[in-house]
């Protein structure tokens, strides 16, 4: 099955959140909720040997994903196409069970950081489905002659990154985007690092440079 | 992190579910120590279904629409902790259900249904904390003693309640006791038959057993804003308790002592499926804390 996610260059990455007004402005999100976020890892060290980097957290598209199985009525579930974890709001109760077996959410979906948002309006729990609307049939792979071209469309917080920190595509696919961003990564030397948590096996990776950061995850 | 908010409606579905399964449980154990036990019986499984009714009434309250309730319905095959639960729930009514009428008349599946029952018990009151446990979120829910505590505070209270109706309603006490009869105690006492004698021995047993796991819960995981109420509710009142008063029932048996420990353990039961929302908070931030990982 294939292993859609994002891939986000930490060493590009400055923190602008042009990502998250992508992402609400593409997802209608409602006001005070983020299906993406930025979280500043605070500086560390003494001048002028100081570090510090941004980390941009959405839905990490677990491969044991742990909200599928605490949703009663099945409302979290995984695309039979293309295995993205989504969110069918038809479906979702509120009954906040997925926000507490999310190892990166808060309780009530209502504070930064998570990467799950209960809406309170409808009364629904909501997450980054990576634009799963526009790219459920995209290869990864933009093409920017023509942004809506279904076979290479891109999330908006992707084509929208002023940085160029970030890429799509199957994991499992050496030809996708953000495979080829990865091998070039390793390529070079640099880390590739993950949001391991309770075994959930997150699909969303990180590069940095030992150069820029050393690797603290979310900090403190 | 925000402050998490105790969902009573599912706190009271897991408690009354529990208590139901916990009393229809050890109908079926009195099946295996002997005794006439048809009226008491009777009446514990009308108190078990009307617990497991008021169970159903929660969850519907929960899911607050009659779309979600057949959502649940057609997810109950999905194999998720939360569908074990409901499948858990829904033997245990069948279960329930069928005793009664085979419990009225007189039958020789009594045995194998009493089997059926003991198993339901534990099915319930184990997958109400493994639907729990599987929240890896949470720290302070996601460990084997939070399965366990919730197993053994299911069938505790069960015990005690059925050990209430036995001495109220069970063969030495056809009439029951009478409003301000002072002379009930030494009532309960005539009860105490050889088989009742060996269900307060498993009740004693359950007893000592569900301390310890409660003991073990509370050391065990991260409990934040609810340690003060989990060690005098939950440790405290919901087990040294009934292990005190089950061990009391064994040396003289006084209804008194069934009293006390049926409330401690209804008690404890109660506060700790209410408790555990309220270390929500503990664990999160140090899933993230310790979850830097480099993979190449």
């Amino acid at each position: 099955m294939p292993k859609r996610s994002l891939v986000i260059d930490l060493d590009r990455c400055s923190g602008c959140d042009s990502c998250v007004v992508a992402c609400k402005f593409e997802n209608s999100v409602a006001l005070g909720n983020y299906w993406t976020t930025v979280v500043p890892v605070k500086p560390t060290g003494t001048h002028p040997d100081i570090d510090m980097y941004w980390v941009p957290m959405q839905c990490q598209q677990c491969e044991n994903s742990p909200c599928v199985g605490a949703c009663p009525t099945g409302a979290s579930y995984r695309d039979s196409e293309n295995n993205v974890v989504l969110i069918n709001k038809e479906e979702c109760t509120g009954c906040k069970s997925c926000l507490a077996a999310c190892p990166y959410s808060d309780p009530e979906g209502n504070q930064k950081p998570s990467v799950r948002w209960f809406n309170e309006e409808e009364g629904v729990t909501e997450k980054c489905t990576l634009c799963n609307h526009l790219t459920a049939a995209s290869d990864g792979v933009e093409n920017t002659n023509d942004t809506s071209d279904p076979a290479h469309a891109v999330p908006p917080c992707v084509h929208n990154c002023s940085c160029g920190a970030r890429s799509f595509g199957d994991l499992d696919d050496p030809n996708s985007a953000a495979s080829k961003v990865l091998a070039q990564a390793e390529t070079d030397g640099r880390k590739v690092c993950i949001i391991e948590a309770e075994g959930v096996m997150p699909a969303t990776r990180y590069i940095l440079s030992e150069e820029i950061a050393t690797w603290r995850g979310l900090g403190e | 992190m925000s402050k998490a908010v105790i969902q009573w409606s599912v706190v009271l579905l897991k408690f009354c579910a529990v208590g139901g399964a916990g009393i229809l449980g050890f109908v079926g154990l009195s099946e295996f120590v002997g005794g006439e036990k048809k009226r008491v019986n009777t009446i514990a499984i009308v108190i078990a279904l009307v617990l497991l009714a008021a169970a159903a009434c929660a969850a519907f309250v929960r899911l607050g629409k009659p779309a979600s309730i057949m959502s649940v319905a057609r997810n109950i095959s999905s194999g998720t902790p939360v569908s074990l639960e409901f499948l858990a729930f829904v033997a245990c009514v069948i279960v329930a259900v069928v005793y009664l009428f085979v419990t009225m008349r007189e039958s020789s599946t009594k045995k194998a249904l009493g089997i059926a029952a003991m198993i339901v018990a534990v099915a319930v009151g184990f997958t109400g904390g493994y639907s729990h446990q599987a929240m890896v979120g949470m720290t302070a829910w996601h460990s084997p003693a939070v399965s366990v505590s919730f197993l053994l505070s299911a069938l505790v209270p069960g015990g005690f309640i059925y050990l209430a109706l036995v001495a109220l309603f069970g063969a030495n006490n056809e009439g029951g006791s009478e409003e301000g009869d002072d002379s009930v105690d030494s009532s309960v006492a005539q009860t105490v038959d050889d088989s009742t004698r060996k269900m307060t021995l498993v009740l004693v047993g359950l007893s000592l057993l569900s301390t310890v796991a409660l003991i073990a819960n509370g050391l065990m995981v991260p409990l934040g804003s609810a340690t003060v109420l989990y060690w005098i509710l939950v440790s405290l009142v919901g087990g040294a308790v009934p292990l005190a008063s089950a061990a009391l029932l064994l040396a003289r048996p006084l209804l008194a002592w069934i009293y006390l420990g049926a409330g401690g353990a209804l008690v404890g039961a109660f506060a700790l499926r209410a408790t555990i929302w309220l270390a929500l908070n503990a664990g999160l931030s140090k899933t993230l804390e310790s979850a830097a990982i480099i993979i190449t």
